[in-house]
């Protein structure tokens, strides 16, 4: 029977000790973020929406009476459908080889399916007109042998194509993350009822792993809708991205039409952010008792060198560029030719004899940014799952912003907050400090750290921490003997994204750099590209970097297995 | 578990903070915020500091409008000692927002460096930015892409509205360009507004794409991706030197100006920037530009004597016709870059799909008249298709200094007319195209 | 350390709009074996929780050995708790799993080395030390989660449904060695369950829960034998629930049942004329001979029969349409019943329960 009826006190916090730590650290988060992230975006916000008369929507409705701006919106959203559709083409099939099967080699097909996100600004977009454009390789055969040429990079589907086969891989990942995750009893419960090979996908693994496909369809769409390198170097400006960052450097930054699209691209990304958790639902993936069994089908001799084949064939466009970017680094002269003309090492000779800075810089920005990343991701992930703070999923939303905000826009937005305003102690504004990269950077890649974090956490079930507490660890030891150990694989992967990202990253070093012996890899490339003698070191420079990020992953392939893939994933 | 996450907090802002200590700028700092590319800036960095020992060059390299919008914006605090691009344009309207201040270059001075080439003054006639280097413009073209689809390069700007040349040419639009800018103002002040925005159009139409950046025009032809492309001498001469396979020439109506070098308000090493300056337009400074990697003109006459055999001398060539005024240039700059840019950038495939269409049609019409057959009617139709093309839609007297500042300062009277014009644009274009196909149905 | 008791006063916990635990009132004795029965739902788990630390009561009060624990975190509660997934850590192997708790503890590593054999060595685990979890079959994973709690020596063990993801016979053969522990370490023992086999077969006393609240508690003959509502009835074996009329005359008590069948029942304490559920037991019911002076002698139809194995399942139909199930011990020498047979069975007073309608 129930007791005397004594009034039950709404709490703000679990009266679990650590309370107080708790709310500690959801401070000091909302504090950095606040200060990193919801200010200056506050400020950009303030441009598009202010008027010479206050606050007014007035900007945003002209921006739908303008056609340009409306044909740019459509444009955007077709180029980022398209992308998604073509780079799952790719990503698919790539994913059931990668899941599915079980050949010789498989590694490196995975890691080789990663390359792509590593395309340096610049650089690579040359390449890829060395080979797929109207003069490049490919076209000067069709001319001589067929007489025609096919205009690959031509206006808008020149930007879905090489958008597609850079981004693909976010599809590939989570999709191959979903087919390992899904239960084999699923599939051999399929098998008994008389379904199997092609019926069997159709039926039953594809449709199980439908939410990972969309999570990285979405996270494919938002990368291509905010993509500024790609339309720029293909000269293809009827686009958000684009458009933005032709008012805002051109007119200057009180054009609040650059603000506005700024804030339609945000709009965009958030919607493509939520309906992607939709989609993937709260699901548990708690590893309770043996995880699943992974099925794998063993392929030997004739058969892994067919599925090699079939992954050449779907990985041959992607590394087109990376091909480009190697021959280019090594020539003198290549023009309206097959191959370069001239071929020379001085551009190695140049880049590391004369500016060995550019890799360092890269380097320690890179690294000190994913660490950063790691631990904020980490403790976001922690406190969304397991603490009791009201309004920490705030956090959440806050930290997975600035997957929206366009760099450029970052860039110029703590140019306006931070120069003005000296850091304690040292007499300069961050903006004169190699601080001020490090800083863009983690910002911009938190959002994959959180979501590593964040799946990697879900998969150590709370009762995991329960036993070791109830054997008398504090929450402290708790999170230091099983949490952390059991996160480090996730954690990683997801500091390895954030790396990777960080290291050719350019829309906002371009303006944040203090000085060119600041700058990091992508910077030195863009100094490079600048003249026609510039070419090829620019390339060497390329080189260096897909070199720096391939030998990462690996590495941490080998070291993480099975955690590379929570870092793509949301 | 939240104190580890506040412990690990902690220690990654500490390990950040070395990353904001040692980037100090120390006494003999000069910070250059510049848009030309890494060959002319080592070069002249490393010479300086030779020089002028005790002394560190300190570079920031971005496009010109980029420059100039981070001086803008650090305005308050200023960290750049010189600004150093092509464009005169940028250096005018710096002036005219104050960023700009005298420095003392006594190398400057006449007449060792003339007071013009031709018509254009070399240095700021108030002494607040010194003209270093002159270039002129012209046109690049790659030789194994002419020969490829056997075409003559072209010799005029005129040139560039044939149409054997659709398709095959590149530029970039003048507002992502201070250089392609001027070249555009230079084809509108030789040939007057009306008519040099017909030009402007034609020769837009035959463009295969127009480049984001300055250099994406020269790298396309020296890549050989178009073959020929509207650029600064300086691009053509160093691509040559390298030994791309690319000529270069000028046309004759061109105009040649300099590129200049500025100190920046409150710059915080003033000393240090004067040097600079004079250093640059000294007899060592000058000669650095005869390099081929830099491949530019100096400002003291004299010295095209000592320079190497077959150098163009810019004050000795015979540039036809064009008394190019700067201040004209500056006071509608924003104006001609918008007009440029929803006129032929934003809806380049309209228009060149426009001009197609009236190339085919003006061969068929040609086919039809030699063949006898009666081509009033499609002429009419192709002359109105032309016309309809090459429109522009504002009145040169409306494009005043009044309405170039509204544009910067009030968002809505740009946008009022941005998009006006591209409605302009869009309509006009597809109208062109039809009637031109209608013009080319008409003569068989 | 020695065993604790457990006590709870008027405990209850708000889910939202929703009392998931009302109003329950226990006391654990020390050493006891205790289980929390109950269908899931029933708040058995939450209970548990409270009792770990890691869920607050909003009502009532917990002691541990007399002193309240509220604002005690699960961490110093010194509790053994072992989980249905058993919720062992992937990256370590079986030796630190054990070796958990004593590290925690600072006990010196020589110890350390000792203790962890022993309790391997209590479990059946011997020579798994380097194991991972990974590597272990569900019984050796449920044993390495039970040996780190008991290797610790804590003043009370908390299982919740440890059983229930092994295999009936794994399950039979845990049960026993449960008893055994529990014997042989007398560490009080809070054990919940859904399984009323487990229950009857560990517990010194059963706690039966029903939608938050506790219905009946007592040892598991008694609350066996009698169950104090329909709910325990039913969910304890398997009863034939009969509805009928009280009928209290001198001396007597009797069941009247539809159709004219009457019960003789005895040691109620309803009145005349109540409504009531006749509780039968399948056990309960034995043959007997046509003709024998026993009372509740009746005559069934056997409609259904199936041999378990050393008894008879069977459905008998009486006259009058109730159904009964029943079961018949399977001897060598007697008959098998067969369907359409008839037989005569009786079902002594003392072992009907009748329960107010």
């Amino acid at each position: 029977m129930a007791g005397p009826a004594a009034r039950v006190v709404p709490r703000l916090l679990a009266t679990r000790a650590g309370a107080g730590g708790q709310v500690a650290l959801f401070a000091a988060l909302l504090a950095l973020l606040g200060a990193f992230i919801v200010y200056p975006l506050a400020r950009v916000l303030a441009v598009a929406l202010h008027g010479p008369d206050g606050p007014t929507l007035a900007h945003l409705v002209a921006f739908f009476a303008r056609p340009l701006f409306v044909e740019a919106l459509g444009n955007t959203l077709l180029a980022g459908a398209a992308a998604v559709a073509l780079g799952s083409v790719v990503a698919l099939p790539l994913a059931l080889l990668v899941a599915r099967l079980d050949f010789p080699g498989r590694g490196i097909v995975h890691t080789l399916a990663v390359l792509p996100l590593v395309i340096p600004p610049f650089v690579g977009a040359v390449a890829f007109q060395q080979i797929l454009g109207r003069s490049g390789l490919v076209n000067l055969l069709l001319l001589d042998t067929l007489g025609v040429a096919v205009p690959f990079l031509e206006g808008l589907r020149g930007v879905v194509l090489v958008q597609a086969l850079h981004y693909f891989p976010f599809i590939l990942v989570n999709t191959v993350a979903a087919l390992q995750g899904v239960d084999p009893a699923a599939d051999e419960a399929a098998q008994v009822l008389g379904c199997r090979g092609w019926r069997l996908l159709r039926r039953v693994t594809l449709p199980l792993a439908f939410p990972g496909f969309v999570a990285g369809a979405l996270l494919t769409f938002i990368r291509v809708v905010d993509d500024l390198g790609t339309p720029l170097m293909l000269n293809y400006t009827k686009l958000l991205a684009p458009q933005a960052y032709l008012r805002v450097t051109t007119v200057g930054m009180n054009d609040a039409d650059g603000y506005v699209i700024c804030v339609i691209l945000v709009v965009l990304s958030l919607g493509a952010l939520w309906a992607a958790r939709r989609a993937l639902g709260r699901a548990e993936w708690a590893t309770i008792g043996r995880g699943p069994e992974r099925v794998t089908t063993r392929l030997r001799g004739g058969r892994a060198v067919a599925a090699w084949a079939v992954a050449a064939v779907l990985l041959a466009p992607a590394l087109l560029p990376h091909a480009g970017i190697v021959i280019l680094s090594f020539s003198k002269v290549w023009s309206f030719s097959y191959l370069p003309t001239r071929l020379t090492l001085d551009n190695y000779a140049e880049i590391l004899v004369r500016t060995p800075h550019f890799v360092w810089n890269t380097l320690r920005y890179a690294v000190l940014a994913a660490a950063v990343d790691v631990v904020l991701g980490a403790a976001i992930a922690w406190l969304l799952l397991r603490g009791a703070v009201r309004g920490r999923a705030a956090l959440d939303a806050i930290a997975t912003v600035p997957l929206a905000i366009p760099g450029v826009v970052l860039a110029i937005a703590y140019l306006r907050v931070f120069h003005g305003w000296d850091v304690p102690g040292i007499g300069e504004p961050l903006t004169a400090t190699w601080g001020v990269l490090v800083i863009a950077y983690a910002v911009r890649r938190l959002p994959y750290t959180v979501r590593a974090a964040y799946a990697t956490l879900q998969q150590v079930h709370v009762s995991m921490e329960e036993s070791a507490q109830s054997l008398g660890a504090t929450p402290s030891r708790t999170a230091r003997r099983i949490t952390l150990p059991l996160m480090t694989r996730g954690l990683v992967a997801g500091g390895l994204v954030a790396f990777v990202t960080s290291a050719v990253e350019l829309s906002s070093t371009i303006l944040l750099v203090p000085r060119i012996e600041l700058g990091p890899l992508s910077y030195g490339i863009y100094v490079y590209m600048q003249s026609a003698m510039g070419r090829g070191a620019g390339a060497a420079l390329g080189v260096v970097a897909i070199l720096l990020v391939a030998v990462g992953t690996w590495v941490v392939n080998r070291l993480a297995a099975r955690g590379v893939g929570t870092a793509f994933r949301l | 578990m939240a104190h580890a996450m506040l412990t690990a907090l902690s220690a990654l802002a500490l390990l950040l903070t070395a990353g904001v200590a040692p980037a100090l700028a120390q006494g003999g700092e000069l910070v250059v915020v510049t848009s030309f590319p890494k060959e002319l800036f080592e070069a002249y960095k490393k010479a300086f500091e030779a020089a002028t020992p005790g002394v560190r060059v300190v570079i920031k390299q971005q496009q010109t409008n980029q420059g100039v919008t981070y001086l803008r914006e650090t305005r308050a605090r200023p960290d750049a000692d010189i600004f150093w691009v092509s464009s005169v344009d940028a250096f005018i309207t710096l002036k005219s927002e104050g960023l700009l201040e005298k420095a003392k270059a006594p190398n400057a001075a006449a007449p060792r460096v003339p007071a013009r080439i031709g018509d254009f003054p070399i240095h700021d006639p108030d002494g607040l930015f010194y003209g270093f280097a002159v270039s002129g413009y012209g046109l690049m073209w790659n030789t194994r892409y002419l020969q490829a689809h056997r075409l003559a390069p072209p010799k005029e700007w005129i040139d560039l509205v044939e149409p054997r040349y659709h398709n095959h040419l590149v530029m970039s639009a003048p507002s992502r360009s201070g250089t392609t800018h001027l070249t555009v103002e230079v084809i509108l002040q030789a040939y007057g507004w009306q008519k040099g925005w017909e030009i402007l159009l034609a020769a837009g139409g035959n463009m295969g794409t127009i480049t984001e950046r300055s250099f994406g025009t020269p790298e396309a032809v020296i890549s050989g991706q178009y073959g020929v492309g509207v650029v600064i001498d300086f691009f053509g001469l160093s691509a040559i030197a390298s030994g791309q396979p690319v000529d270069f020439g000028y046309p004759t109506l061109t105009a040649v100006v300099p590129a200049s070098v500025g100190r920046v308000k409150g710059a915080p090493n003033p000393a240090g920037a004067d040097r600079f300056i004079d250093y640059l337009l000294s007899d060592e400074g000058q000669r650095l530009l005869f390099s081929p990697a830099i491949g530019r003109l100096p400002v003291v006459p004299a010295l095209y004597a000592r320079g190497p055999k077959g150098y163009p001398n810019p004050f000795q060539l015979k540039l036809g016709g064009v008394r190019f005024d700067a201040k004209l240039s500056s006071s509608r700059v924003n104006l001609v870059n918008s007009l440029f840019d929803h006129l032929v950038t934003f809806r380049h495939a309209e228009l060149r799909a426009a001009w197609k269409a009236i190339h085919d049609a003006t061969a068929a019409v040609a086919r039809a008249r030699s063949g006898g057959r009666d081509v009033g009617r499609a002429e009419g139709l192709l002359a109105e298709a032309r016309q309809l093309a090459s429109a522009v839609p504002l009145d040169e007297k409306k494009a005043d200094r009044a309405l170039n500042d509204a544009f910067k300062a009030k968002a809505d009277v740009k946008a009022a007319h941005e998009t006006q014009w591209d409605a302009f644009a869009k309509a006009n274009y597809a109208k062109a195209r039809a009637l031109a196909e209608q013009a080319a149905t008409a003569a068989r | 350390m020695a065993s604790a008791s457990i006590e709870l006063q008027g405990v209850g916990k708000l889910y939202g709009a929703h009392w998931a635990v009302r109003g329950v009132s226990l006391r654990v004795a020390p050493g006891e074996f205790f289980t929390l029965l109950g269908p899931s739902g029933c708040g058995k788990t939450t209970v548990l929780r409270m009792i770990a630390g890691f869920a607050d009561p909003d009502l009532g009060e917990i002691r541990l050995d007399g002193e309240p624990v509220a604002g005690v975190p699960p961490w110093r509660r010194d509790l053994g708790l072992v989980f249905q997934s058993y919720a062992l850590w992937p990256h370590l192997d079986v030796f630190e799993h054990v070796a958990f708790g004593l590290r925690e503890r600072r006990v010196p590593a020589a110890e350390i080395r000792r203790r962890v054999e022993e309790a391997l060595a209590l479990v059946g685990l011997e020579g798994l030390e380097g194991r991972r979890p990974s590597q272990l079959s569900g019984g050796q994973q449920q044993r390495v989660a039970l040996a780190r709690t008991l290797v610790v020596r804590p003043r009370a063990l908390l299982l919740d449904e440890p059983l229930s993801n092994l295999d009936a016979r794994l399950r039979a053969q845990m049960r026993l060695e449960l008893r055994r522990l529990h014997q042989d370490l007398g560490i009080t023992t809070l054990y919940v369950t859904h399984d009323q086999e487990e229950a009857m077969a560990l517990s010194t006393r059963v706690a039966l829960l029903d939608r938050g609240e506790v219905i009946q508690v007592g040892p598991p003959a008694d609350v066996y034998r009698r169950p104090r509502t329909r709910f325990v009835a039913e969910f304890l074996g398997a009863a034939n629930l009969v509805p009928g009329r009280l009928a209290i005359g001198p001396g007597v008590q009797m069941v009247q049942l539809r159709d004219g069948l009457t019960l003789t029942v005895s040691g109620v304490e309803l009145g005349d004329g109540t409504p009531v559920l006749c509780v039968v037991r399948p056990e309960a019911i034995q043959r007997a001979a046509p003709d024998a002076r026993v009372p509740n002698r009746l005559f069934a139809t056997v409609e259904s029969a199936v041999y378990l194995g050393g008894r008879w399942d069977c459905e008998l139909s009486l006259a009058g349409g109730l159904t009964l199930r029943a079961q018949l011990p399977a001897s060598a020498a007697g008959t098998p019943p067969k369907p359409g047979e008839l037989l005569t069975v009786a079902i002594p007073p003392e072992d009907l329960v009748v329960l107010p309608e």
